[in-house]
C-alpha cells in the first residue's frame, strides 16, 4: 500500500513539474509582462516615412547626410525596452566609435535623457542626439516607437526596423561578405 | 525529568538527561550558527541590491508617475506620447501629461497586441 502511494505522489509531483514547465514556455512564447525578446530577429516599422531625406538634421547627425550607410538607433526614455538596447551597446566593445551608427534619444525632459546618457556611456561613444518631445524624428520621419533602427542611404531614409538585440540588428544592416 | 530537560540535555551514563551541553552538540549549535549568518549574508547580497531608480514601469512604459487617467486622457492638450515595443507581438502607448505651466503632472499608458 506503500508502495502505490509513494508512485502514485511522485506521478503527481511529476506531473505539477510538467504542467509548470508548460505554462513557462507559453509565458515566454506570448511574450508574458516585463520579457524582452532579447534573442528576436527585426520586423519593419510600417509608420516610417521611407524614401524621405530630412529637410534638417540635428548637428550631431550631420555625418549621415553624406555617408553611404549608416544606422540611426531611435531610443526613448519613456521606453523601458531601451534599457535592454542601451545595456547591449553599453557590452559591444566593437560599437564604440562605430561610425556606422549614431542615437537618437527622445525624451520628454531633457534631464532624464542626460540621466539615460549618464547611465550608458556606450551610447555617448557614439554619434547621438537628444530629441526633446521626439520633434526632429516624428515630425521628419514620422518615427515613435523604439526601440527602433532607421536605416539611412546618402541622408535618405531606406528602411525602419524594430529591433530587440543589438547583434541581430547589425548582422541584417550589414551582413558579412567574406567567407568565414 | 521535565519537558525542559528532555529539550535541551543529553543522557547521562546513569539514563538520566543534564543539562550540560555535550562538545558535539555544542559544536553543531556554532556551525550551523555560522551557516545561518553565512546564508543571511549571501541573501542580503543576491536581493538586497536597489533596483534602478524608473519613476514607475508598466509594460514596457518607463513613466514619470504611476499611470493615474486614460491614454485618451492624456493625448488631450499637451503630451508627449511614445509607443515601446516589448516584443513582436506586444506593443505599449506611453504617455505624459503636461499642465498649461508646460510641467508634466500625470501618466498613463495602455497595451496592445498586434
Amino acid at each position: 500500500m506503500n508502495y502505490v502511494f509513494g508512485i502514485a505522489l511522485l506521478v503527481v509531483a511529476a506531473a505539477v513539474v510538467v504542467l509548470f514547465a508548460m505554462f513557462g514556455e507559453l509565458y515566454a512564447r506570448i511574450g508574458g509582462a516585463g520579457t524582452r525578446d532579447a534573442s528576436g530577429g527585426v520586423r519593419l516599422l510600417d509608420e516610417a516615412r521611407i524614401g524621405q531625406t530630412p529637410d534638417t538634421w540635428p548637428a550631431s547627425l550631420d555625418g549621415f547626410v553624406d555617408a553611404d550607410l549608416r544606422v540611426l538607433l531611435v531610443l526613448s526614455t519613456a521606453c523601458g525596452s531601451c534599457e535592454t538596447i542601451a545595456q547591449q551597446v553599453d557590452e559591444d566593445p566593437t560599437l564604440a566609435g562605430a561610425d556606422e551608427f549614431g542615437v537618437l534619444v527622445s525624451t520628454a525632459d531633457p534631464l532624464r535623457a542626460t540621466a539615460f546618457l549618464d547611465q550608458h556611456e556606450g551610447l555617448k561613444g557614439l554619434p547621438y542626439h537628444v530629441d526633446v518631445g521626439g520633434d526632429w524624428v516624428t515630425g521628419e520621419l514620422g518615427v515613435t516607437t523604439s526601440p527602433t533602427a532607421l536605416v539611412f542611404k546618402s541622408g535618405r531614409l531606406v528602411s525602419a526596423l524594430l529591433f530587440s538585440n543589438i547583434s541581430v540588428l547589425r548582422n541584417a544592416v550589414f551582413p558579412i561578405k567574406e567567407p568565414v | 525529568m521535565n519537558r525542559h530537560d528532555h529539550a535541551s540535555g543529553g543522557p547521562d551514563e546513569s539514563g538520566e538527561r543534564t543539562n550540560e551541553p555535550t562538545p558535539v552538540r555544542t559544536g553543531r549549535r556554532r556551525f550551523l550558527g555560522k551557516a545561518g549568518v553565512a546564508g543571511l549574508a549571501a541573501a542580503a547580497a543576491v536581493f538586497g541590491r536597489s533596483t534602478p531608480a524608473f519613476a514607475a514601469n508598466y509594460g514596457c512604459c518607463n513613466l514619470l508617475f504611476a499611470p493615474s487617467h486614460s491614454v485618451a486622457q492624456c493625448r488631450t492638450g499637451s503630451n508627449y506620447t511614445w509607443t515601446c515595443s516589448m516584443n513582436a507581438y506586444l506593443w505599449c502607448y506611453c504617455c505624459e501629461h503636461k499642465n498649461s505651466y508646460g510641467n508634466y503632472i500625470y501618466s498613463s499608458y495602455s497595451c496592445q497586441y498586434g
